[in-house]
């Protein structure tokens, strides 16, 4: 009887071990989901107060032409940087695959930005794009006076600055996942395309691209869960602006939550990003871990 | 013979091709910190008359000086040195503590899978993928009513929450390539949960470690959304503070120190890539939900 | 030095039953080995008998004693791994003083385990070396080692030759033997090789599908297979299986198969196949081995018992001392096992002689041995 007893506390211990991390995630992370959910169907506005006002601010959310406009900045974002960082990324990871001289070098240097944060990321830029001083001011100094390259001040163009940068950060990351995949390809199976005479470009596009299929997926989801968590990026290159022209959902969370009192507010934008993440990874997740 | 000459040429023409656009990728990658460099070594006239890409005229390293420990970022004038320390304060302990809590999640979810273990664990996987604005109202709540609020200890703490997710799977995965037969020798030999753990899995977790600590200290130290909305003037990590730096209004703009001090921020983590390249970019990978 | 008993083992992971209702009654000191094809349970039977595996229910006994909930560390036995499952951070000796040292030995009593295993099976000169600077062989002397410095009552073997190339594992195998035969434990050894468990086994254990089919002698196991699942796993090749009909000429039965060209070979049977009566003009299921249909028996004595049948070469392979003659009787491709001495081309016609008192059958339907 004893030693059932203890043999049942053995069998017991990595549930204990695991136990603080299960409390951990019901608290902080299910629970505070549930919690901010809460919070978004009250009316609070400094403070959290729970007098419920139903779906409201979700309401006013979708009538307010602020957060449709972080909604489109959002989708201009993450496309173009999805696909910037993608197709960059596959030309780098090909081309650093013809068994090329210091290979080492040239990875260590796409890469590099990725220990950057975006803070740092985003200060550099802003110099870089800054028109007074910066690049605009270099060109123009070469002599060609009417040029002109303004988009981190101009209300049409910013948000293709904020793309510029992240970009910058990130293509490295998918460059060497793309780079792993490759790596991984049975070579026999190019071999035999050699041999039934197909083009080098030919075996990548028909051949090669098709089977990185999955690291693609990767790294689209991925990527797409940074661009839809961008915020410091944009805090530091534009605060948002010029006006409100690279507002992002992430901005407009803080904006409201922090800064312009309207907590409940905050809270169902919030709610919105959650379930756009959860509308591309909870797929994603259910096939990576089905597959084991 | 002519088809093999003419094979050859096309091949070379595409070597030098190739070497080409990866050149002009690296200037694309290298330009913005080699002109963050060179204008933190300029001094302020320099900068405004000349243009971004000249090298300096008259070397100075007065700005780094400045950043470190003169520039005024809020009410202060102590430079970015407090802020700096404040980031060590807070990615040390955070880093640790969650790769410790993280490799004994990992030991169990690869080698003691109980009743439910595989479902907990994809829900933990899906705690690296919510986007922390859902959870930054709660948090502030509850760090408020825990007298932890705009507190180091505060910051650690979140920190450690959300790097769990991470820390888990970097450990699980892992493990889960150690062959189980070697815990199935360990347990006939007598050894229990911890036994075997320490002695026969911690000693080849050197790695896994490596990659995990790397991995944290990336992502703790180049935080910036806790850091702004969990911290005051006193506990802000750097990234907030050459946030304020950088985006002050009040004063003239000096950007060599911005420069400086942007350079500074980033230098721990930089200096980890660098030395422990091969860790950073398994960090990443393992990040990809392999 | 225990006896093993295992009485109606179920287990079950989830709705799949991986294991029904297995026994097993084995001697101390005797060599089982469970050999069957993958995904038969062997692996899983052990694991259960070494407590890495709860059971869903049964009883599992080692002597006396019930240890059908005992923790692997309580179960008195050692196991040899397949893939060796040496500690990769730990010298050869820190592996085998792993076990003990838990186990609280003196000192003195450790180095002499230590010595004595070592000297056994001549490991005493890496004793000091780490497992990743060790050859396979040597590896599975440490493993081996390792669990004879346990002195358990019963070992555990999971397949520990199969990592091995073909000329270590025969070498592996017949050291085996010698130590179990200088040791006298008990084993359980688990295999999917044929010749191992033949060699091996004071008991064979054939799985399939979760059970034991047959649980016998190496001898019985080969001459008296109870079904056609082990009639066709021991043997290689594996015996011929041939539809046949039962037929009867005054009191003896006949069979009838059919060459290529539909010649009748008909093959007559001795006075001890009488239980064939209840199948009398029925469809059978005829087993015989390749190496019972030659051109040649070399011993005199069964000269009686042979029979011939005229058959077509499709083909043959040459396999040094053998060659094997691909046959068609009754529609049904058949092996036959030759003597390669005087080797027919392909095509040609030949008489062989069908060792007749061999002939086994088995049930249509049931697809059991009839006797």
């Amino acid at each position: 009887m004893m030693k059932s007893k203890l043999k049942y506390l053995e069998n017991s211990i990595p549930k204990f071990v695991v136990t603080p991390t299960f409390l951990i995630m019901i608290i902080f992370v299910y629970g505070f989901i549930m919690w901010n959910f809460v919070l978004s169907l009250t009316n609070s506005k400094l403070l959290p107060m729970y007098n419920f006002v139903g779906f409201k601010q979700y309401i006013e959310l979708f009538g307010s032409s602020k957060w449709w406009l972080a909604l489109e900045n959002l989708f201009i974002f993450s496309s173009l940087f999805i696909a910037s960082c993608i197709a960059i990324g596959l030309l780098l990871a090909i081309f650093i695959d013809q068994k090329i001289r210091f290979e080492g070098v040239f990875r260590t240097i796409y890469l590099y930005p990725m220990a950057l944060s975006f803070i740092a990321t985003g200060t550099i830029w802003q110099w870089m794009l800054n028109p007074g001083l910066g690049l605009q001011k270099f060109v123009v100094e070469m002599g060609f006076k009417n040029f002109t390259f303004d988009w981190l001040v101009d209300t049409k163009m910013a948000i293709y600055t904020i793309v510029i940068a992240a970009v910058w950060q990130s293509t490295g990351f998918v460059m060497i996942l793309l780079l792993a995949g490759l790596r991984g390809i049975n070579g026999e199976v190019i071999n035999a395309a050699k041999i039934d005479g197909a083009s080098m470009p030919k075996i990548y596009w028909k051949i090669i691209i098709p089977q990185l299929r999955p690291v693609f997926f990767s790294s689209i989801i991925i990527l797409l869960h940074i661009a839809i968590k961008t915020f410091d990026l944009v805090v530091v290159m534009t605060k948002g602006g010029p006006g409100y022209s690279t507002i992002l959902p992430s901005i407009f969370m803080y904006q409201y939550s922090f800064s312009r009192n309207k907590l409940a507010y905050g809270a169902s934008s919030a709610m919105i990003m959650l379930l756009f993440v959860m509308i591309f990874v909870v797929p994603y997740l259910y096939n990576e871990l089905r597959k084991r | 013979m002519d088809v093999i000459i003419k094979e050859k040429n096309s091949n070379k023409i595409s070597r030098i091709l190739i070497y080409l656009v990866l050149s002009i990728f690296a200037i694309y990658f290298l330009l913005p910190v080699f002109v963050m460099i060179i204008t933190s070594l300029k001094d302020i006239n320099e900068i405004k008359n000349g243009n971004i890409l000249s090298m300096p005229q008259h070397f100075t390293i007065q700005p780094w000086i400045d950043a470190w420990q003169n520039a005024r970022i809020g009410a202060s004038a102590h430079g970015i040195k407090p802020y700096f320390i404040n980031s060590i304060m807070i990615t040390v302990p955070a880093v640790l503590i969650s790769s410790i809590i993280g490799s004994f999640n990992g030991y169990v979810f690869a080698k003691w899978k109980f009743k439910g273990s595989d479902l907990f664990f994809a829900f933990l996987l899906f705690g690296c993928f919510i986007p922390f604005q859902v959870i930054l109202l709660p948090m502030s709540q509850t760090l408020g009513k825990l007298g932890l609020s705009q507190s180091v200890f505060g910051l650690i703490f979140v920190h450690i929450v959300y790097g769990i997710s991470f820390t888990s799977l970097f450990f699980r995965n892992f493990y889960v390539s150690i062959p189980t037969e070697l815990i199935n020798a360990a347990k006939i030999d007598g050894a229990g949960f911890f036994r075997i753990f320490f002695k026969i899995l911690l000693p080849v977790s050197l790695p896994i470690f490596m990659v995990c600590i790397i991995w944290q200290m990336t992502q703790i130290w180049n935080d910036f959304l806790f850091g702004v909305t969990f911290s005051d003037v006193s506990t802000q990590p750097v990234t907030v503070a050459l946030n304020n730096l950088v985006n002050s209004t009040s004063s003239v703009k000096r950007y060599n120190i911005d420069m400086a001090a942007a350079l500074i921020a980033v230098a721990p983590t930089l200096i980890a890539y660098i030395v422990s390249g091969k860790y950073f970019v398994k960090g990443l990978m393992a990040g990809a939900v392999k | 030095m225990k006896s093993l008993s295992i009485k109606n083992l179920h287990k079950k992971y989830d709705q799949t039953e991986v294991l029904r209702g297995i026994d097993i009654s084995l001697e101390s000191g005797e060599f089982l080995v469970l050999v069957g094809p993958s995904g038969c349970g062997k692996s899983t039977l052990l694991s259960c008998i070494a407590g890495l595996e709860e059971i869903t229910s049964g009883s599992i006994k080692l002597g006396e004693k019930d240890i059908t909930h005992a923790s692997p560390k309580d179960r008195e036995l050692a196991m040899v791994f397949q893939s060796y499952a040496l500690y990769p951070n730990m010298t050869v000796r820190q592996n085998i003083e792993f076990g003990l040292k838990i186990s609280k030995y003196s000192k003195e009593e450790i180095e002499n385990r230590i010595q004595s295993a070592a000297s056994m099976l001549q490991i005493k000169e890496l004793l000091n070396r780490k497992p990743a600077q060790l050859s396979g062989g040597q590896r599975q002397r440490i493993a081996i080692a390792r669990s004879i410095s346990r002195e358990p009552s019963i070992y555990l073997f999971d397949e520990p030759l199969s990592n091995l190339d073909a000329e270590l594992r025969v070498r592996m195998r017949a050291e085996i033997k010698k130590l179990h035969k200088k040791v006298k434990k008990t084993i359980v050894y688990v295999t999917h090789d044929q010749i191992e468990a033949m060699t091996l086994a004071d008991k064979i254990a054939i799985m399939h599908n979760g059970t034991i089919q047959q649980f016998d002698t190496p001898i019985n196991v080969y001459n008296n297979p109870c079904n056609l699942f082990t009639a066709g796993f021991i043997g290689s090749p594996s015996m011929n299986f041939i539809d046949v009909k039962i037929q009867k000429n005054g009191n003896k039965y006949f069979i009838n198969l059919k060459n290529e060209i539909q010649e009748d070979n008909f093959l007559y049977l001795d006075a001890s196949y009488e239980y064939l009566e209840k199948y009398l003009n029925k469809e059978v299921i005829a087993g015989i081995r390749p190496e019972h249909m030659q051109n040649g028996f070399r011993s005199l004595e069964i000269s009686h018992e042979l029979q011939d049948l005229k058959a077509n070469i499709s083909f043959s392979e040459y396999t040094g001392a053998d060659a094997f003659l691909f046959l068609k009787l009754n529609d049904t491709d058949v092996i036959a096992r030759v003597s390669s001495d005087d080797l027919k081309a392909d095509g040609e016609n030949i008489a062989l002689k069908v060792w007749t008192k061999k002939i086994l059958f088995f049930d249509k339907k049931t697809e059991n041995r009839i006797r």
